[in-house]
């Protein structure tokens, strides 16, 4: 380290880093919501992120069997019209 | 496309998009029907519309399709697509249609092609009634699942 090195410029840069790092950690703490004990609440929030995963893999399997009957529902009133057509056609024809 | 890839890309079209074009495009096939309602000559005279006929004259036809066309398009340009308003709105729409496609299908035979887009329409009314009662159910049932 050299003899002129200026350790007081060095404290007050720390000092300020360190004033940035705690603003910056106040405004995250401020974002959970905090437990019975008052202070944020971490667990609970990882674990409401778990449940909102799970949520949305049950609306999506729910979203996706509806999808299939939509689609079976779907198919099955254009192949009744299409039969009914059909006879209709027939009995025209036929006659 | 597999049956798997089909399924995903209907599912995403049905639930993950949104409807304001659709609700825009049923306020403008309204305020069609209200001018063409309105347009001088007997539109009723057709046996097309003989049901409708029965219910109501033209000139009341015009105005229920000139409300609803006002409402929704209201709808869409205020964007509140969940309040009380656009709920009722979206049950009274889905009626609306489905009455007018229900009445011309039993006025006439055979099925008179024209009524394609209204029967796409009535569809449409149908699924943007219907589809945020289906996504609470899900919702509601993904809850109960957790607990």
């Amino acid at each position: 380290m050299p003899e002129n090195h200026n350790f007081e410029k060095d404290i007050q840069d720390l000092n300020a880093r360190v004033s940035a790092i705690e603003h910056k950690n106040a405004r995250i703490v401020e974002a959970f919501v905090k437990n019975d004990l008052g202070v944020p609440d971490y667990d609970g929030h990882r674990k409401a992120h778990i449940e909102m995963i799970e949520q949305a893999k049950v609306v999506s399997g729910y979203k996706r069997t509806l999808t299939q009957r939509i689609l079976d529902g779907g198919l099955a009133v254009a192949g009744l019209l299409l039969g009914a057509g059909a006879i209709d056609w027939l009995r025209v024809h036929l006659k | 496309m597999t049956r798997e890839a089909l399924l995903d890309s209907l599912t995403h079209t049905l639930w993950n998009t949104n409807m304001v074009v659709t609700r825009l495009i049923l306020g403008i096939a309204e305020f069609f029907w209200f001018l063409l309602l309105m347009w001088p000559g007997d539109t009723f005279g057709r046996p097309t519309y003989s049901h409708m006929a029965k219910v109501m004259p033209e000139e009341a036809w015009a105005l229920v399709f000139f409300l609803s066309s006002v409402t929704q398009i209201t709808i869409v340009i205020r964007r509140e697509f969940h309040n009380w308003l656009a709920r009722y709105f979206a049950a009274w729409n889905m009626v609306l249609w489905v009455y007018i496609v229900g009445s011309m299908l039993l006025s006439v035979y055979p099925p008179p092609a024209a009524i394609s887009a209204e029967i796409t329409l009535a569809l449409a009314s149908v699924w943007i009634w219907v589809r945020p009662h289906l996504l609470l159910r899900g919702i509601e049932r993904a809850r109960e699942s957790q607990f």
